[in-house]
This record gives C-alpha cells, sequence and structure tokens, in this order.
C-alpha cells in the first residue's frame, strides 16, 4: 500500500476509534444515575505488527470493577435495612476529562487526514499543465509551412535526380545519437506505461506515478520538437536555392 | 531518460520520505491513546542523504557541477522513538511533537514537489521555440 493511502486510511482508523470512545463516554454520562450501572470502558490497541502503520482498533469494552457509590436514600424502593442503595459508579469528572480528551485526539487525526489529502492533490497538481495557449504555436508554424512548401517541394523533387547536393548524406556521429535519443524515448514511454498500470493496479506509490507520467510527456514534447527541428532543416535544405 | 537528473531524483526521494513520514505520524496520531504504545519515526531526510552511500553526491570530472547518482533511493523505516517521554500507561506519544513533525513534513514534501516542478519548467522552456 502506498503512503498517502495508508496514511489516510491509519488516520480514519484513529478517528473511528475516537468517535466510539466518545460515545461509551456519553453512554456513562447518561446514566450516572442509573442503579447498579457500571462505566464501561475500552482501551485502544495498535493494530498491526511490528512497525507497520496499520491503525488502531479499539480494544474489548470492558466494565469498571471499582466499588459502586452507595447512596443514602431511604425512600428509593432499591434501598436497604440501612436506607442506602447502590447507584453507579461513573464519575463524571473523569468522564468530561475522557471527553475533552477524546475531542483533541479526533481532532488531531482529522487534521493528519486532510494533510495527508493535501499533500497527495499538491502531488496530482504536477500533471496539471500551465496554460496550453504558449506550448503548442510551433505546430501550427510548421503546418502552415509544410502546406506552403508543398509546390516548392514538388519542384526540388524533380531537381533531386539531377543535382547530387540535394541528396541527403548520412552523417556518421548523427545517427547513432539519434538512434540513442529514439531508444531512450521508447524506454521512458514503456516505463510510463508501466508504471501507470501499476498504480491503477495498486501496486505503485503515487510518487512513482506522478514521476513516470510527468517525464513521458516531457519525452514526448521533446521529440515532438526534435521532429519539428528536422523537420524545419529539411525544409530549410529544400528552399535552398541549386 | 529524464529520471537520471540528480535533481528530479533527488526531489523525487524527498518527496517519497516525505510521505512515508507523513504515515508514520499518522501512525503515531491515531494511537495516542494506546496503552503501552512507543512512538516511532522516520529520521530526517537529510540524515538519509549523509548516511547512504547511494545518496552522497561525487563528481566523476572535476568541474561537474552535477553529481551522479546511481542506484535506487533506500527505503524508509521506521524506528521506535527511544527519547520520548512515556505516559504511566506506556505510551509515548506526545501529540504536539507528532503536529510539529506533520507541519515539517508537510513543508519538505511542498518544497520537493516545488524544487521538481520548477525543474520541469526548466526543462520545457529548454525545449520550447520562444
Amino acid at each position: 500500500m502506498s503512503d498517502f493511502s495508508s496514511a489516510l486510511s491509519v488516520s480514519s482508523s484513529g478517528l473511528r476509534a475516537q468517535a466510539q470512545r466518545l460515545r461509551h463516554v456519553a453512554e456513562n454520562i447518561a446514566n450516572a444515575d442509573t442503579p447498579g450501572y457500571r462505566r464501561k470502558t475500552i482501551a485502544f490497541e495498535a493494530a498491526g505488527a511490528g512497525t507497520a502503520p496499520d491503525g488502531v482498533t479499539p480494544g474489548p469494552v470492558r466494565l469498571d470493577r471499582g466499588p459502586l457509590h452507595e447512596i443514602y436514600d431511604p425512600a428509593h424502593p432499591l434501598a436497604d435495612a440501612t436506607g442506602h442503595y447502590k447507584g453507579s459508579n461513573v464519575d463524571l469528572m473523569i468522564e468530561i476529562a475522557d471527553a475533552r480528551e477524546a475531542q483533541r485526539s479526533y481532532e488531531a487525526n482529522l487534521k493528519m487526514f486532510t494533510q495527508a489529502r493535501e499533500m497527495s492533490s499538491g502531488l496530482m497538481d504536477l500533471l496539471r499543465r500551465c496554460p496550453p495557449a504558449a506550448d503548442h504555436p510551433p505546430m501550427t508554424t510548421i503546418q502552415r509551412r509544410s502546406r506552403m512548401d508543398i509546390t516548392a517541394l514538388t519542384a526540388t523533387q524533380g531537381y533531386a535526380g539531377l543535382r547530387r547536393a540535394t541528396q541527403p548524406e548520412p552523417a556518421d556521429d548523427a545517427a547513432p545519437l539519434a538512434a540513442t535519443l529514439a531508444r531512450d524515448f521508447a524506454a521512458t514511454l514503456r516505463d510510463g506505461e508501466e508504471t501507470a498500470i501499476a498504480a491503477m493496479t495498486g501496486k505503485a506509490d503515487p510518487h512513482s506515478l506522478v514521476q513516470a507520467l510527468v517525464q513521458t510527456e516531457l519525452a514526448v514534447e521533446t521529440a515532438v520538437t526534435v521532429r519539428d527541428r528536422v523537420v524545419e532543416a529539411y525544409q530549410q535544405i529544400l528552399r535552398m536555392p541549386v | 531518460m529524464l529520471e537520471k537528473i540528480d535533481l528530479f531524483r533527488l526531489s523525487h526521494a524527498m518527496a517519497r520520505h516525505a510521505g512515508a513520514r507523513q504515515a508514520v505520524v499518522a501512525q503515531n496520531m491515531a494511537n495516542a491513546d494506546t496503552p503501552g504504545y512507543a512512538a516511532r519515526d522516520i529520521a530526517p531526510f537529510s540524515a538519509h542523504l549523509e548516511a547512504g552511500p547511494d545518496f552522497a553526491p561525487h563528481a566523476t570530472r572535476p568541474g561537474h557541477l552535477n553529481s551522479s547518482l546511481t542506484g535506487t533511493p533506500p527505503g524508509f523505516e521506521p524506528r521506535i522513538d527511544r527519547t520520548a517521554v512515556r505516559d504511566p500507561n506506556g505510551n509515548s506519544v506526545a501529540l504536539e511533537t507528532e503536529m510539529l513533525r506533520g507541519v515539517e513534513v508537510s513543508r519538505q514534501h511542498n518544497r520537493a514537489l516545488a524544487i521538481y516542478r520548477s525543474g520541469l519548467n526548466v526543462l520545457r522552456a529548454a525545449i520550447g521555440r520562444n
């Protein structure tokens, strides 16, 4: 499980546990005047073994074994010969303090939950593009130029058979460089795909996913730019007066 | 081809570290009232940076500004914090400390993402035409 989703589930387990504790406190306070009522307590237990974060589970509900309060009320139907009856063993002061602590811990867990969500959304913001208007002017100019140059292209093609100057000469050092670039590009695309698939099936962490996606994007941009430059250079060669 | 750039690798590792530490802080917070629970923590990123030989920047040629990082970033293992003071019920989580760590982690994460984004912007500007 990735860090963010585990942080979210751990925080929500804390929220659940504190809410259950608060419910038992409410039960105790409501039954503060019930004769013979023993206050309920729960002790939390850390879930999961070792240091792996797995959250918290509320343990089993226990009854407080402390002595019940003796209340003097001879008119009470439960009163014994001395005029006393057994009330509950709820101490309001303790319950209020417990409720305060539960609230404080609940808020802390909520804060962690919000923070994990903010961090995760900040990470996803990396994928959001800056305004696309400034990004792709080159494509349109290239397209416009290539449309205009069709006649020039056909005309130069006629020359091509006759003039050796217009024939492409493969440069020795450029070819391996371009091949490396293309191989790198293909590898980056494949990595990006694999990481995206792993993330969708819940195996990769969000950081790797965002990194892979962003780098794929950048690789494609680089490849497109290189392609544009190559096409442009080729067209400039074609336009060369021969 | 771009994951080899050190700026990206470092900021990626920094963001991952922040994420892992955040999970540990959340775990501590959730167990703030668990009897006998010992608080855990992951060493700060700078400690990982100095300790891990994989992370130590080294230049292969004089005049290299860039370092060459090899190997994958190490896993960030949570350790039990022995210095924390224990409550009578054996719990050693202090909500205030965890709060502080949480803020620290969130700032580190934001910082790492900002560095990553600025690196991306620089690269985009480099391949852009205007």
